[in-house]
């Protein structure tokens, strides 16, 4: 059975090796990504199936990247790092369907089983589980 | 006599004044003016002064002639005014607008300016001076003032970007001090779990050194951004609907085994019954963990600490007992403090930033709780801290919760307006109208004020369910404004209010609350998800609820099991319990003098003391004797009219009561109500 293809974005290239790492544990095919534009177009070629990206990059801010791949992509299931939950309160994200929040420091939760768990979601919203 | 002709003035014509009047006008101008006007001769004696020079000297003007500055100023000021009528006499120059201070017996300073114009012969040479004095004191000082107003605004200034630069420092640096910190904890848990290869225990054991260690830095990271945020007033709670038990056990097995480590015994008492309250989940987590940190830190191997939860009247509370090494009475009021570290001599592998209590006590506070501590050195130290319970709830019905969730998994934020007869079967035999009506009446009050309120425009309709068998309604509004929803809830609030009026149903109650449930499926997406739901209830019943308490400011007598009594101010009382406030620390053992009398506590105020009070009330001479037991405490610093006032506040809760004494509170609260209901209504 085909892997689900998780896309990571995030422009710190130590933390998306640890990630993918650890992502790849839970028997996903990984594909990390630090430069943001670069990440669109394999969306565009349908290359993955679901897509982690960080809140804030220089290059291109994690709203904007939504936003954008949002443009052309009505389905794909996005997954945010926050930074703490106060960001949810971003105007219009509601329309930009982001499928869950995943605070990126937290030391009370655990963010590994919250990205676990909505990569898992996003999974059975697209009928691939 | 003819009017003059008034077309053409040209500038040489004079107007046409005798010598007499020219003086008179002249003597009037120079006398009328408050500036102060002289005339020196050579010699510098006053030749010819004005009323306001008059004025200043007190002399009149012909005791005056022939006087010279140092019979009316102190030697060294004539000296200067001396120098300056020389100058002016010697090179024929007019001294313009020259400021002068002179500091005043009562020390303020004066301020004038001084004009010296020489006088000449027809020849030429210098005869004399005229001179003109004013008084700018107003002015001077009015732009001295406006010069320190500057000075402060421009402090206020940098201080404000100081203080800015410093929040957003603090959240800069540890933003930037979490992202390697989380890379690294994530390095280590990959190798820790073998993904990396297989480990030699050695190696296991170093990772596991690193990793704990790079906790207790998170942790103090943690603790300076939490800081940083409560200093800003950013701190948010996110709440939801935790069932208490299961929060507490969620983290008890690695206590227990962190305990463990030091042969502590650490043992929770819960309560049976399961209580679910609204709370910010992670953050009173962090309250507790940071409790239990203290109580494990702070005990000696080999001993004891106790988790407890009890459910008191409208609070939750929990106690961190342990047999520690115990705190001292002074040491109390440091604790939390921000960045207060009680024992310094302390091992520093086990201390940590000491922002954890002071951040306790936020967190608490901000949920309408307390927290207080009892503790003796050498005796172990008891935290408690307290939660309010905000009342209910059975389940949601089924229907209505495949609903929610329905609405949830597609990212629809929702608010839940329940509205729920309490009590129901009491409730239908206690009213006048017949059960049915009230139903259609009801029913047709909802659907007429949301057809009216409810923005047409809408395209996702809203559900309404009904179980009105149990006499509830929940009406979900899906994608609403939160403006909106409280409108239509208020609405119906005063709808429903009135239509009871109306039909002279007495003895009803209409409550707004928010209503808790129970939800058992809780992971941490749900966790994200419910906080898009969002619930308001509207409760009708017929009862004065039992916690309902009123404002009741009166002086009773607190007695404590020894006799010792205690004079103190009652601050409000409801059926179950009352508050009083205390003008001293409740662990002031200090004896306090009345009136000669010294009425000594031997012992500290403790949780869970039962004590005797004596109420006075106003309206009537009978006094009330009510036993009590002491359930929480709280520091309470007041701003009254600009001195801040500090004092104690203590709950307590009734206990042993008996029928009689039942309705003696009864008829105390009712009439208390009925006092508060007519001031109310006289506003």
């Amino acid at each position: 059975m085909k892997k689900t293809k998780v896309l990571l974005v995030d422009d710190e290239a130590d933390f998306l090796d640890v990630m993918r790492q650890r992502v790849e544990t839970w028997d996903y095919d990984v594909i990390s990504q630090f430069d943001p534009n670069k990440a669109i177009e394999l969306i565009k070629e349908k290359k993955v199936d679901v897509v982690v990206v960080d809140y804030m990059m220089p290059l291109m801010d994690g709203l904007t990247f939504i936003r954008t791949v949002r443009g052309f992509d009505r389905q794909i299931p996005m997954i945010m790092f926050t930074a703490h939950p106060d960001q949810r309160a971003i105007e219009g994200t509601e329309k930009l369907s982001i499928s869950a929040f995943i605070p990126k420091f937290s030391s009370y939760s655990d963010s590994q089983s919250a990205l676990k768990t909505a990569i898992g979601l996003a999974e059975k919203k697209l009928g691939l589980k | 006599m003819k009017p003059k002709k008034r077309k053409r003035l040209s500038a040489s014509k004079e107007v046409s004044l005798t010598p007499e009047a020219k003086l008179s006008l002249l003597t009037e101008l120079v006398d009328q003016i408050p500036d102060v006007i002289y005339f020196k001769d050579r010699k510098g004696r006053l030749i010819l002064v004005n009323k306001a020079h008059a004025k200043g000297t007190g002399l009149k003007a012909d005791e005056v002639r022939g006087k010279t500055d140092f019979d009316f100023f102190p030697s060294s000021r004539a000296r200067i005014m001396a120098k300056d009528d020389s100058y002016v006499f010697q090179t024929g120059k007019a001294i313009v607008d020259k400021i002068e201070r002179a500091t005043r017996v009562d020390g303020v300073d004066n301020y004038v300016t001084t004009t010296k114009i020489p006088r000449f012969d027809k020849k030429g040479n210098v005869i004399g001076l005229m001179g003109i004095t004013r008084d700018i004191t107003a002015r001077v000082q009015l732009e001295q003032l406006k010069e320190e107003k500057e000075k402060i605004l421009r402090k206020l200034q940098v201080l404000e970007e100081m203080t800015k630069m410093k929040s957003e420092f603090l959240s800069v640096v540890s933003h930037e001090l979490n992202t390697p910190l989380i890379i690294v904890k994530e390095a280590l848990s990959l190798v820790a779990d073998g993904i990396a290869g297989k480990l030699t225990p050695k190696q296991k054991d170093l990772i596991l050194k690193a990793t704990s260690n790079l906790e207790r830095l998170k942790r103090m990271i943690d603790d300076l951004l939490d800081m940083s945020r409560i200093e800003k007033h950013k701190l948010v709670l996110h709440y939801s609907l935790v069932n208490f038990n299961e929060l507490l056990l969620a983290s008890s097995d690695f206590f227990i085994k962190w305990a463990e480590e030091k042969n502590i015994h650490l043992t929770y008492q819960l309560p049976p019954r399961q209580i679910n309250i609204f709370i910010d989940a992670e953050r009173i987590s962090q309250v507790i963990s940071n409790l239990i940190n203290n109580a494990i830190k702070f005990t000696e191997r080999n001993g004891k600490i106790k988790v407890e939860v009890s459910i008191l009247e409208t609070k939750v509370r929990v106690s961190v007992i342990d047999t520690g090494i115990g705190i001292a009475e002074k040491d109390f009021p440091k604790l939390f403090r921000k960045f207060s570290q009680v024992n310094k001599d302390m091992p520093t592998r086990k201390r940590g930033v000491g922002l954890g209590l002071s951040i306790a006590k936020e967190l608490i506070e901000k949920h309408g709780g307390e927290i207080w501590v009892e503790s003796k050195p050498g005796q172990g130290s008891r935290f408690y801290f307290t939660l309010p319970r905000f009342y209910t709830e059975k389940a949601l019905d089924k229907g209505v919760r495949e609903r929610i969730n329905s609405l949830l998994d597609k990212r629809i934020s929702i608010y839940l307006i329940n509205i729920l007869i309490v009590n129901f079967n009491s409730f239908k035999r206690r009213i006048t109208v017949k059960p049915h009506k009230l139903f259609k009446d009801l029913k047709s009050i909802i659907d007429r004020t949301l057809r009216e309120l409810r923005r047409p425009e809408r395209e996702k309709p809203q559900v309404i369910l009904e179980g009105y068998q149990r006499g509830e309604w929940s009406i979900l509004f899906p994608e609403t404004k939160e403006g909106e929803a409280v409108g239509i809830c208020d609405a119906f609030k005063a709808r429903i209010d009135k239509y009871f009026s109306q039909h002279k149903v007495k003895g009803v109650f209409i409550n707004l609350g928010i209503m808790s449930y129970f939800q058992k499926d809780q992971d941490s997406t749900t966790k994200h998800l419910l906080s898009n739901l969002h619930v308001k209830r509207i409760s009708i019943g017929s009862e004065i609820r039992k916690h309902k308490r009123i404002e009741y400011r009166a002086d009773i007598d607190v007695f404590f099991a020894d006799n010792k009594r205690m004079p103190s101010q009652a601050v409000d009382i409801s059926q179950g319990g009352m508050a009083f406030a205390l003008e001293r620390s409740p662990y002031d053992t200090a004896s306090l003098s009345d009136s000669g009398l010294s009425l000594g506590l031997d012992q500290p105020l403790k949780t869970d003391a039962t004590i005797d009070i004596v109420l006075k009330p106003m309206n009537s001479r009978k006094l009330l004797r009510i036993k009590g037991r002491v359930a929480w405490m709280r520091q309470i610093e007041e701003n009254i009219s600009g001195s801040t006032k500090k004092y104690y506040k203590v709950g307590v809760e009734f206990v042993k009561i008996n029928e009689a004494k039942k309705k003696q509170i009864k008829r105390l609260l009712a009439s208390l109500s009925a006092a508060e209901k007519k001031k109310r209504g006289g506003k």
